[in-house]
């Protein structure tokens, strides 16, 4: 069937081609895979992936999609998990709506630093952010009478809670973290349909350029980081109930802002699915590097990430999906020949 | 009139690009903007659209002030400029760029799609509409450049020199188009340093020298003036 008659056969038969059925049977794949009884290793390995990979697609949105290079956003993380953490430890509010309060906190947080700093262009918005970024964290040390400072916050386990998302097995994370998952992608599939999408390439492209045929930036990068923020503030969430364990170094730090560019990076950023293949390949290596040289000598893992990027740059500067395309074309074609 | 240049005036330090300049266009007239390098062409262009901050004086468009806006709502409001080194987005397709253009009337993906395809034809890009804007030579990069100002549907649109640097062939292909859009009624603002294509296309002319309007009429009438003639073509005369 070629491209041309697909109108003519209608709605039903484009569900059917290839190229939708495919990620189809790969989420049906991921639906049904703990019903296999796997190693909880496993589970939360999956689940470290979906939680990662929905933080490089939140990213994407502003840094990927729009060029902007964001190292703020493990502040955004932090300001989604430290609401939440504190008004579920304190005042026993279920992280549902402690979440949301997540959310709005990490949303305040991108308007703080896209307001000043989108008139900023160049490596002048990276410093911004890594700035904010920063005082987040230095923040989150000083204000110790609330957030515990560098003690951090232990979110006590009370046994089996839907409500407050307490699970004593993996699966509920692991589906939690699958649908947050698959939220981000679906962000940015809208985003790259979209006029927003369009928009931000522009940006990417050229900002003189963008605004000589009526291109708004400081708005439409503005709402781009909103967007990308709340997307990252509910992985701060999820982050909170999943691990129980939150601190200004594993959720604030300019580390993780890093990791989460890497992943972005690494799968190809202003691609829909490029975070999602950067997790699936930086979150593995991750653990292998942790086994092998310590998790406690997190250096290593630095030092894989650089080699890393290096060659990325090096040798496909617009990620690896980009080599999984062609190869995923085919592959379509084959199929559609045989049906 | 449709745009009105009342007394602008740009200083970078001591030196004054643009010296009290004013000149009006009228609606459905090509105006051409010409003057020796470094007179202050571009600089007006960018004071038009407020990517310079003027010094002095007044931009009119119909009633509006343009002078304080940022360049996107002088675009929305229907002034529209290329760029004299062309800046198409190079890492998405043609299409793509002209359909960008044309989200600033629709936000609906599949209209702008058929206004950019549609805008794309006019200036003979059709062929290139999937490839990566990268890839496009330097006319039509160009071309580009005018398809995707071109789909803001503009009421003035400000070429800055479309046609440097093309041969006479491709030359007489712009002002083919240019021509086509004057007869849909477009006005337009011409820089050009190819002097035969300015006299040829242009209703009127606007001479700059040193930041200052010397002259102002008829093509004919500007080329015959004495004080352009030294200003701008006197060494092409005296050798010729």
């Amino acid at each position: 069937m070629d491209a041309k008659s697909l109108p003519a056969a209608g709605r039903k038969a484009a569900i059917r081609t290839p190229g939708n059925v495919l990620p189809l049977l790969l989420l049906a794949v991921l639906l049904a895979f703990p019903l296999a009884d796997p190693d909880d290793y496993l589970l939360r390995l999956a689940t470290n992936i979906f939680y990662f990979g929905a933080l490089g697609c939140a990213w994407n949105l502003i840094g990927g999609f729009g060029g902007q290079l964001s190292l703020a956003h493990a502040s955004l993380f932090a300001l989604g998990a430290y609401p939440t953490g504190l008004l579920l430890i304190n005042l026993g509010v279920t992280p549902l709506l402690g979440g949301l309060v997540g959310i709005g906190a990490a949303v305040l947080g991108a308007l703080a630093i896209g307001y000043p700093t989108f008139r900023l262009r160049g490596p002048y918005f990276a410093l911004g952010t890594l700035a904010f970024n920063e005082i987040t964290r230095i923040l989150l040390l000083y204000f110790r009478d609330y957030t515990r400072g560098p003690l951090g916050l232990i979110v006590p386990f009370k046994g089996n809670n839907p409500l407050n998302l307490q699970f004593s097995t993996a699966e509920p994370y692991y589906y939690l973290g699958l649908a947050i998952l698959l939220l981000g992608v679906y962000a940015g599939y809208r985003v790259s349909k979209s006029r927003m999408g369009y928009y931000l390439a522009a940006i990417r492209g050229d900002q003189d350029a963008a605004e000589s045929i009526g291109i708004d930036l400081t708005t439409t990068k503005l709402k781009a980081l909103v967007l990308s923020a709340a997307l990252t503030g509910l992985v701060g969430a999820f982050y909170t109930v999943y691990i129980a364990y939150i601190d200004p170094e594993s959720v604030a730090s300019i580390d993780l802002s890093i990791k989460i560019v890497l992943i972005a990076i690494i799968g190809g950023t202003g691609t829909v699915w490029g975070p999602v293949l950067g997790a699936t390949i930086l979150i593995p290596l991750t653990e292998v590097s942790n086994a092998m040289f310590g998790s406690g000598k997190a250096g290593a893992s630095l030092i894989l990430y650089a080699v890393l990027l290096i060659v990325i740059v090096l040798f496909s500067p617009r990620g690896l999906i980009l080599w999984l395309e062609r190869p995923y074309r085919v592959l379509l074609a084959r199929i559609a020949g045989k049906g | 009139m449709l745009l009105s240049v009342e007394g602008v005036t740009k200083r970078f330090g001591g030196l004054t690009a643009v010296n009290n300049v004013s000149f009006q266009i009228q609606p459905g007239e090509i105006l051409g903007l010409i003057g020796p390098n470094g007179a202050g062409k571009s600089t007006l262009v960018n004071l038009i659209t407020n990517y310079y901050r003027a010094d002095g004086g007044r931009v009119l468009l119909e009633d509006h002030d343009l002078v304080g806006l940022k360049p996107n709502r002088v675009a929305a409001l229907g002034v529209v400029r290329t760029f004299q080194s062309s800046k198409p987005f190079l890492d998405i397709p043609t299409l793509d760029n002209v359909m960008i253009g044309a989200f600033l009337r629709t936000d609906n993906p599949a209209k702008a799609r058929a206004i950019a395809e549609e805008t794309l034809e006019l200036v003979h890009l059709t062929p290139f509409a999937r490839v990566p804007a990268r890839s496009l030579t330097v006319q039509n990069r160009k071309r580009l450049e005018m398809a995707r100002a071109l789909a803001t549907r503009p009421k003035l649109l400000m070429l800055d020199e479309v046609m440097a640097g093309l041969n006479p062939r491709e030359i007489d292909d712009a002002l083919d188009t240019l021509r086509q859009l004057r007869a849909k009624g477009l006005t337009m603002l011409v820089i050009e340093h190819v002097m035969r294509a300015t006299m040829n296309i242009s209703d009127r002319i606007v001479v700059l020298d040193h930041g200052e309007k010397i002259a102002e009429g008829a093509p004919a009438a500007v080329s015959a003036d004495q004080k352009v003639i030294e200003a701008y073509l006197g060494r092409g005369y005296r050798h010729a």
